[in-house]
């Protein structure tokens, strides 16, 4: 059906998810092909950050109950690469005390770095999309104006939200970095999905996984708002 | 000054940590429904298993110590359908948030303290206010006035935490008594701590440690080797933010601390900060690349943790992050149930090609192990026949090893593995006796996660041994709703499903889902005449997915009549024109274009779903429709147009064909496009094109 995968993609994907080495073969996520990174919790730093032109770095998580818990052991150090810093949210009701560690962590982030904003990643269900707007709308009027938002999407946004949710998010978020994978893999039919990307307008990045099965879907290279990929390192 | 304790607490962001002992390898992240489980994935089982998350066979192997077992228990729904595992797969998360309801979250686990502060030095801030102003309350040596100017001034701690600069905080006050001065050091000292001035910190807490304030001289004393731990990792973080580990940490600074924890522990066995203490010799080991040290105290500690609560599961992680995915740590591990974890680890496939200093487990090496497992034979053999079965594939040896016990009832966690590995050698062995003896197991299981395993292997069994009808009878033991959709959606044919539409005993939600499993892949397939009946049926729900085929929208603009009109036409003249573009219609509307495509994914040949297939054979797609209608020098104008209109938009906008069937050049796109606007100018389809793609 698709002229790059037809009908071998489920053996194509089969015989690749056996592959236990290391070294990326060939349709796999190789993160030196790329110069953007996501560098989490618990993930040891690697040699091809030094490269790096774009860092998203996890900072802290705010848990259910609204409270702020920090995730890394000091403040990056980075100079010349664009970095942002990364809120994982369990929850969209932050308490007053979640919201000032936001405000102390971005000053603290922007000295020795150019910090570019705060990313939000919550996994929003599709159909709660409208209230995740409202929720951004005003943490944007709490970010100072040179900052910039952007989120991480999924991929199922893509494929079933509602026009109008979508459309919510423009101009509160400058983009939407849309995940292409669960855990350590690659989510099976990711192409089916990045398809239709073009349906999400604000400007948006694809999210890879080091070491994934990954074809570039033809579909991106022509989406207008494609503004390239951003690899989720892991711990080799 | 309580310090956040090092197990689970996150101090400096350390033990944070997606945890499960990884290798390498890449197995995938969804849910294989089959019982074997050698690779590790995202969906553990209620059995003791090489491919389990790391953490599950530990803490199944520690509650079956307390003959703690599941009742009762369910784990709370997955929403991502990658990793739907029914009632039958959990994850370590999911595990605790049904142990621990409400205490342990998807995220971050159990919920950290009560402040913004968390898992940082200063998480301690408020705790800490408290206690200082116990401990000056209960001196009496203390003047009121100076305890009151005392209680204010450590307003100046939180500033440190804010970041705030000395030089605006508000003056020390001024103290003349013994014990204010005394206390006054503290707060200089407890300052400096804050603001990572360790030599001030150091030389505060010096001053204090025979204090004649007893608050004061055993905080002084734990706090004189908690700088000394901070100055240890003074330098250990990097450009990220990244704690780089022993390698960067000052080791003789990391020894006096341990010296110092273990002076404390010995003045103060029950001291306020004891547990905090005990929790950071152990980083102290393990900094210092203590490995017999830190195995040892793991081992102790798992023989004296109460099973069922927090503290297990705290434990465990802070095992499998220090111990189980480090590789150096590994030979060191000590007693029997983190050997046993290790074994499983050690039988997935791969282990050790990834350049792991751990080889994967050798039968002889196991066999070395016997002296480790004395007095636990039953384990030991559990092992032995888990190496039999998924290395030696000696599935003779597993049922030597592990004799039938499927009557017992409530089993533990290892009992019940034993007894469905032996299941699993029977059904690699094609034994006919394999689904009486699940019948027999399923009688005694004690949780649903153990009853739901082996409704599994007998529907594996069934659906093999072609009695698909039996899972489906009145008084089927397989009674999971997810086993039965999965044999309903890829195995079950047309007559069985429609039997299981009819019986009025089933539940709604399956009776839709069959419904929709007939019509849908009838349709498909082009069984017309067996779809237009069908549709006769009776509606579960009246909202269901099957209701699409009697009340779902047909057109968007060609007129169509109801689907099973259509269908019925069909059946009669499968190339009828309009019926074709009705249908055409229908599936694009209804999303049908990619069911039973490549991109389903059907279940692998050893997984349920997977032997048995409802509805062989290929399906019919629109692109073909309308290439053949194109082509046609009988059909109508209006339909030709509007044929040439929809196969130019099967491309829109991604320029993928979403229609099935193989892509097209753009060259043949544009053909079209040119032949709807020069052919039809005047159809309502051509002026509504603008674009091919």
């Amino acid at each position: 059906m698709r002229q790059r995968w037809g009908q071998g993609l489920v053996a194509t994907l089969l015989s690749l998810l056996l592959l236990t080495s290391c070294s990326e073969p060939p349709g796999r996520v190789d993160a030196n092909a790329y110069d953007a990174f996501y560098l989490w919790a618990g993930v040891e730093p690697q040699p091809v950050l030094e490269r790096a032109r774009t860092v998203y770095i996890l900072a802290a998580e705010v848990r259910r109950d609204g409270n702020w818990v920090p995730l890394r052991a000091g403040v990056p150090q980075l100079g010349q690469p664009e970095l942002w810093l990364v809120v994982r949210a369990a929850s969209l009701e932050w308490d007053a005390a979640a919201q000032a560690a936001l405000a102390r962590d971005l000053a603290r982030w922007r000295s020795g770095n150019r910090l570019a904003g705060v990313q939000i990643d919550f996994d929003a269900a599709t159909a709660g999309l409208a209230g995740y707007a409202a929720f951004l709308r005003n943490l944007r009027q709490t970010l100072p104006a040179d900052l910039k938002l952007s989120i991480t999407g999924l991929m199922d946004w893509s494929a079933h939200a509602d026009p109008a949710a979508l459309a919510a998010l423009r101009g509160v978020v400058d983009e939407v970095v849309v995940q292409s994978y669960q855990g350590r893999t690659t989510i099976p039919g990711y192409d089916r999905y990045l398809a239709r990307l073009a349906r999400v307008p604000v400007p948006h990045k694809v999210a890879l996984v080091q070491g994934g099965v990954w074809q570039e879907p033809l579909a991106l290279r022509q989406d207008p708002l494609f503004r390239g990929y951003v690899v989720f390192l892991l711990n080799r | 000054m309580r310090m956040g304790r090092w197990l689970g607490g996150g101090v400096l962001g350390l033990a944070v940590s997606t945890g499960i002992a990884w290798a390498c390898a890449d197995p995938g992240c969804g849910v294989s429904w089959k019982l074997s489980s050698q690779e590790l994935d995202c969906a553990s089982r209620a059995t003791l298993t090489p491919g389990n998350d790391t953490r599950v066979n530990l803490l199944l192997l520690l509650r079956d110590r307390a003959g703690l077992d599941f009742k009762g228990l369910a784990a709370p729904k997955q929403d991502m359908e990658w990793t739907n595992g029914g009632d039958t797969f959990y994850s370590w998360r999911q595990l605790n948030m049904a142990l621990h309801p409400g205490r342990y979250e998807y995220f971050g686990g159990f919920a950290a303290a009560e402040n913004s502060r968390a898992g940082s030095r200063c998480v301690s801030l408020e705790s800490g206010a408290v206690a200082l102003n116990a401990a000056l309350a209960a001196n009496r040596a203390l003047p009121g006035s100076e305890r009151t100017a005392l209680e204010l001034a450590r307003g100046r701690l939180v500033a440190a935490c804010d970041g705030g600069e000395s030089a605006n905080a508000a003056p020390w006050p001024a103290v003349s008594s013994a014990p204010g001065k005394a206390f006054l050091t503290y707060l200089q000292a407890a300052e400096a701590f804050y603001r990572d001035d360790w030599d001030a910190a150091s030389q505060g807490f010096a001053a204090l440690r025979s204090a004649p304030d007893p608050w004061l001289k055993e905080t002084a004393n734990y706090m004189t080797a908690r700088v000394l731990l901070n100055q240890a990792q003074a330098k250990s973080v990097d450009e990220y933010g990244w704690f780089q580990g022993p390698k960067a940490v000052d080791q003789n600074a990391a020894r006096s601390a341990g010296a110092g924890f273990a002076g404390y522990l010995t003045a103060w066995p029950q001291g306020r900060y004891a547990s905090s203490a005990q929790g950071l010799q152990r980083r102290v080991a393990w900094l210092s690349g203590d490995r017999q040290g830190l195995a040892k105290a793991y081992a102790a500690m798992l023989g004296k943790v109460q099973p069922g609560a927090e503290a297990a599961t705290r434990l465990i992680e802070e095992i499998d992050n220090k111990l189980l995915a480090d590789q150096h740590q590994q030979a060191a591990a000590k007693g029997p149930l983190l050997l046993a974890t290790l074994d499983l680890m050690r039988m997935r496939p791969g282990y050790g090609s990834e350049g792991e200093t751990a080889p994967p487990l050798t039968a002889a090496e196991l066999e070395a192990q016997a002296p480790q497992f004395a007095g636990e034979q039953a384990l030991f053999d559990y092992l032995r026949a888990t190496h039999a079965f998924y290395v030696a594939k000696d599935y003779k040896r597993v049922l030597a090893l592990v004799p039938d016990a499927a009557r017992q009832t409530r089993p533990s966690n290892l009992d019940f593995s034993r007894q469905v590995l032996r299941g699993m050698a029977l059904a690699a062995l094609k034994d006919r006796n394999e689904a009486g003896f699940w019948q027999e197991l399923i009688g005694g299981t004690s949780s649903a996660w153990q009853r739901t395993t082996v409704e599994l292997g007998l529907a594996l069994n069934w659906e093999r041994a072609g009695k698909l009808d039996a899972v489906f009878a009145a008084g089927s033991p397989v009674r999971d709703s997810a086993i039965r959709r999965i044999l309903l959606t890829w195995s079950a044919a047309p007559p069985l499903l429609r039997k299981v539409v009819q019986d009025r005993a089933n539940p709604a939600e399956e009776r839709d889902a069959a419904l929709n499993t007939l019509l849908s892949n009838q349709l498909i397939r082009g069984q017309f005449a067996g779809f237009a009946a069908d549709t006769k049926l009776p509606l579960a729900k009246s909202d269901g997915s099957a209701a699409i085929y009697t009340k779902g929208k047909v057109g968007d603009g060609y007129p169509c009549a109801p689907i099973a009109v259509t269908a019925a036409a069909l059946a009669k003249a499968p190339q009828d024109v309009p019926g074709r573009l009705c249908l055409g219609d229908f599936f694009r509307l209804h999303g049908l274009d990619y069911l039973a495509g490549p991109y389903d994914r059907a279940p692998k040949a050893d997984e349920l779903g997977g032997a048995a297939r409802g509805f062989p054979g290929p399906r019919l797609n629109r692109s073909a429709f309308y290439t053949s209608i194109i082509a046609s020098p009988s059909a109508g104008a209006n339909d030709k147009a509007y044929a040439l209109y929809r196969a130019v938009m099967c491309y829109a906008p991604s320029a993928i064909n979403d229609c099935g069937g193989a892509d097209v050049p753009v060259a043949q796109r544009k053909a079209w496009f040119q032949q709807l606007k020069r052919d039809y100018p005047a159809s309502s389809w051509a002026k509504k094109l603008r674009l091919y793609w």
